[in-house]
């Protein structure tokens, strides 16, 4: 359209015009007119039935590394981001939550708060109390003087073993909801020449963002003012416009930079929490939680335990595959729509359904137990994550105990998905599978077809040192369908394998008395920059349609790692976090 | 004080006297005396006892734990009527604290150090009194005993303990001496009861007079030796290292007060005068030496790789605070390089400190070490301390991993 406009002004062929680099150019004659010059006149044009796309060999953008135009202002620590908003007149605050869940504000010391200085209110709400002042550590000294007494309810008794005893218990449950059946699994499993049988259990995960929770919030008679990053903005708006009695379109929500997300940011439970404190005064509130409170009050990636049972022919091969999960439905809260009419999350198809493998038959339970005490949600990679490090997982013991190498054994089982079998090759060839390592070394490989892209991954780990695992190398192999920058792809992948491992080595989220321990980076362990591996990527060369990248190699990271340890110590470990089970040894 | 002991199996007769007990309530309402008061509960440290973690002042209910005996919690000393001590006589008063006798003739246990607040004299006690009165009355029962602490059958027992080991009274001052040791002496002995840590016990439990200040281990912490001797006690201190940490919990050179000792600087021994503190380190100085410990072999548990996998921790997790160098940013309670506590092969304190954290609390605020125990594996904590210990103390470990598990126990 832009082009035509152009043409039009011109009074020339369109085939004579080409546009790039923000402009239209007409070759002939050279000259050339803006995409803002034109963009009025475009604007008046129906718009073409059929649009010519340009053909790969004249993209000057797509398939090239480009920098990020971001990166400059977030190197040199621009207010880019939620937490940075100034706004006049605006005062600062801190809040506490009962730290159990369902609890309310008990006794609190209002007037030993107020005798901070710096502070200069109090408010409260049923279950949290907000100290506002004019700087943060006013507000945060004046948190800590109102020692509160919380009423915690019936959540006071949750502690994780109840959460995973009820997990356990959901594997004998008999009448499961039946979200997949192909071919029939109860005979096959019965004639079969050999059965496997394996139980993972996954753990609660925090989303630890580098960026702690936060939002500034203006609320008056005539209208309101939200800044927060968000990843649902519409969401936030429309619960604010309720809090405050508003009509929506007289709230207006500013959405920000988000410093991390991985899912914490599909909540909004923190901007209503923010407008009902901030309904109470007439100034703009700026809330940000303290680092303990974004970690013992997130809304946790759910704790799992899975059962997978094989029948075997007497090769080892696979003729059934039964998958059974038990745990919570997070989209039965977030979108109750979204839950299938028989009681199924689907994301918790992920790595299960999702999958490039074909078995003769197949079928996926899922027994509904949803976690006392805490709130569920997504968390990056969300059921591909947690189904990839079950399946990945299981498909290496059958390997095992097929005596086959797990990267032969994975190609036999990978049917109508050659793109798959691709990047199980190129991981493999990269990576050196199958030359010989140092005593002590393993090497563990997952593949996966998530978010539409297609990955395989192996991990080398030297175990030489008791009690210790150190992550030697990553090799990924991924075709995420036609390129559009290669470098972010890159980046995308070793952020999340990254994230994938940490998570996998080291974190759990544990509750005693209704509370959550890990309460701060003490407890709550992140892989740092000189604990990471190197990690080299590689990316087909495809055509295909592009798919998602973000997430896919913090699902990658926990089934190669706990494939490569099994590999370098003779230990499989079907427990997350893997840390604490290799210290038991 | 927070010592484990061994009940005596003597069943000692209960003396049956019988004492009519006036209570004295003039001077109750006395601003200086209320004032003393506060200054000599903060001597005797009644509060870090008496307050249960994150709990409020004096309500009691902090636990002991004698394992695998069982535990006592600290009694709610408000003036709460119920619950506290309201109803007491300031007579019952004096008793529990210079003879260990409850208002019902019970014996208390030696977690409360009468032994030593009996060289506090009576009108010192009842300004303490004084000053517990105007504390918030708390109307909270504390948890009751478990174990064998939970049957009064062997309170009686205690009386035997106490022929062996139970209070003295007031001595008089030394003639010989200054007025400053003999105050310095009052302090240490008396309110301060530095010897329930710092002394190993004897046989029956009670500090040791032999080995006075000899250096103890105390809930899984090392309490270092205070005597003269120049390589393991405090002999090379100088007497302004030695007031700055009593009253500020670090000096440079020498380290930062963690676990039990960052709490009787946070609730006591940073409330001194200038004077006492001087009076004090004058004491301290004539302590005669104790024999340094022969040193213990180095340990074979940290390998070349295993040392590069603690300083990779260090560089993590410690050196935010604590810098490469261990000179530490920003706050002097950060710098440890050549610390006591990393010059002790055992490793005792600093293993117990990368497991429990610590938290000392100074006139400009709070000084927190994280706790790092339930975050890092045995090896972890194990390869830190190794590294740390050889590059910023200068001295080879005899710890192994196994040495994390029991510190973990102890606590």
């Amino acid at each position: 359209m832009l082009i035509q406009a152009a043409a039009a002004r011109w009074r020339c062929p369109v085939t004579e015009c080409e546009a790039r680099q923000g402009q239209v150019l007409h070759k002939p004659s050279n000259r050339s007119f803006a995409f803002a010059d034109l963009a009025e006149d475009a604007a008046k044009m129906p718009p073409p039935k059929n649009v010519p796309l340009k053909s790969a060999q004249d993209w000057t953008l797509i398939g090239r590394p480009r920098h990020r135009l971001d990166s400059r202002a977030k190197i040199e620590g621009r207010p880019l981001f939620g937490i940075d908003i100034r706004v006049p007149d605006m005062k600062h605050a801190t809040v506490a939550a009962c730290p159990v869940m369902g609890g309310t504000v008990g006794e609190i010391d209002r007037d030993a708060a107020l005798r901070v200085p710096g502070v200069t209110d109090v408010l409260t709400i049923d279950n949290a109390v907000c100290v506002v002042a004019d700087h943060y550590w006013a507000a945060k000294k004046g948190l800590e003087a109102l020692a509160i007494v919380w009423r915690e309810g019936a959540n006071a008794s949750v502690d994780t073993a109840r959460i995973y005893r009820e997990l356990h218990d959901g594997l004998s449950e008999a009448h499961p909801i039946v979200a997949q059946s192909q071919g029939d699994t109860t005979t096959a499993f019965d004639r079969a020449d050999a059965r496997f049988e394996a139980t993972y259990q996954q753990p609660l995960l925090a989303h630890s963002t580098m960026e702690p929770i936060n939002c500034t919030i203006h609320v008056r008679p005539d209208g309101a003012d939200v800044w927060v990053g968000t990843q649902v903005p519409l969401r936030a708006r429309d619960s604010v416009a309720s809090i405050s009695g508003l009509p929506k379109e007289k709230v207006h929500l500013h959405s920000q930079y988000i410093g991390g997300g991985f899912g914490r940011r599909l909540e909004h439970e923190y901007v209503i929490q923010a407008a009902q404190f901030a309904r109470q005064v007439p100034y703009p509130l700026k809330i940000v939680w303290s680092r303990e409170e974004d970690l013992m009050l997130d809304r946790f990636r759910p704790a799992y335990v899975d059962r997978v049972r094989a029948g075997l022919d007497h090769q080892g091969r696979v003729q059934s595959m039964e998958f059974r999960v038990v745990g919570p439905a997070v989209v039965a809260r977030w979108a109750p729509e979204g839950l299938s009419p028989n009681g199924f999350d689907s994301d918790l198809g992920g790595g299960i359904l999702e999958t490039p493998y074909t078995y003769p038959a197949s079928r996926l339970e899922f027994v509904r137990r949803e976690a006392p005490g805490v709130v569920t949600a997504w968390w990056r990679g969300v059921g591909g994550t947690r189904g990839l490090f079950v399946v990945e997982s299981f498909i290496d013991e059958l390997a095992h105990r097929a005596n086959a190498d797990p990267v032969a054994y994975r190609r036999a089982l990978i049917q109508g998905h050659p793109r798959a079998r691709t990047v199980l090759d190129l991981a493999a060839e990269k990576s050196g599978w199958g030359t010989s390592l140092p005593k002590g070394h393993g090497r563990g490989v997952s593949v996966q077809f998530l978010f539409r892209s297609y990955l395989a991954t192996v991990v080398e780990v030297d175990m030489s040192m008791p009690g210790q695992i150190r992550i030697v190398r990553v090799t990924v192999a991924a075709d995420c369908g036609q390129p559009v920058n290669p470098d972010q792809i890159r980046a995308q992948i070793e952020g999340g394998v990254i994230f994938g491992l940490g998570a996998a080595l080291f974190n759990e989220i544990t509750l005693k008395g209704g509370r959550v321990q890990e309460d701060n980076f003490n407890l709550w362990r992140i892989l740092r920059m000189n604990e990471a591996p190197q990690i080299d990527t590689h990316l087909v060369d495809s055509t295909e349609t592009p798919g998602g990248v973000g997430e896919a190699g913090t699902a990658a990271a926990a089934p190669a790692l706990a494939n490569a340890i099994a590999a370098a110590s003779g230990r499989r470990l079907r427990t997350l976090p893997l840390m604490p089970g290799v210290e038991a040894a | 004080m927070r010592h484990s002991f061994l009940i005596l199996g003597v069943v000692g007769l209960m003396l049956a006297a019988v004492t009519t007990a006036c209570a004295a309530t003039q001077g109750q309402s006395d601003p200086d005396l209320i004032k003393r008061g506060q200054y000599l509960a903060r001597l005797a440290d009644c509060e870090a006892c008496h307050t249960a973690p994150g709990g409020v002042p004096f309500a009691g209910g902090r636990p002991f734990a004698v394992p695998p005996m069982g535990t006592m919690y600290s009694s709610n000393i408000t003036p709460d009527t119920q619950y506290g001590i309201g109803q007491w006589t300031d007579a019952q008063f004096v008793r529990s604290v210079r003879r260990g006798i409850s208002p019902h003739w019970k014996h208390l246990f030696p977690a409360m150090p009468y032994q030593d607040y009996a060289r506090m004299s009576p009108d010192d006690v009842l300004a303490i009194r004084a000053y517990i009165a105007t504390v918030q009355p708390v109307a909270r029962k504390v948890p009751s005993n478990t174990g064998i602490f939970q049957f009064n059958i062997i309170r009686p027992g205690m009386f035997g303990w106490d022929l062996f080991n139970g209070p003295s009274s007031s001595y008089p001052d030394d003639p010989k001496q200054s007025a400053d040791w003999n105050r310095g002496r009052w302090l240490v002995e008396g309110p301060g009861h530095c010897a329930e840590c710092h002394s190993p016990r004897t046989l029956t439990m009670g500090v040791s007079h032999r080995h006075a200040y000899a250096g103890a281990v105390t809930a899984g912490w090392l309490a270092y030796n205070l005597t003269s001797d120049p390589e393991s006690g405090i002999g090379s201190w100088t007497d302004e290292a030695l007031a700055t940490y009593l009253t500020t919990g670090h000096a440079d050179g020498h380290g930062t007060a963690a676990g039990p000792m960052a709490e009787a600087i946070s609730y006591s021994l940073r409330f001194m005068t200038k004077e006492d503190a001087a009076a004090m380190v004058t004491y301290l100085r004539t302590i005669p030496a104790q024999p340094v410990k022969p040193p213990k072999k180095a340990s074979d548990a940290f390998s070349p790789a295993a040392l590069k996998h603690g300083e990779m921790l260090f560089a993590g997790a410690c050196a935010g605070c604590h810098l490469e160098n261990g000179i530490g940013r920003q706050v002097v309670s950060a710098s440890i390089a050549g610390g006591h506590t990393l010059r002790d092969p055992d490793g005792l304190n600093l293993l117990q400190v990368l497991i429990e954290g610590s938290r000392l609390t100074t006139a400009t605020g709070n000084a927190d070490m994280p706790r790092f125990g339930a975050g890092y594996s045995d090896r972890d904590l194990a390869d830190i301390a190794a590294y740390t210990m050889i590059t910023l103390g200068g001295t080879q470990p005899a710890f192994d991993t196994d040495a994390v598990k029991a510190a973990r126990k102890g606590k």
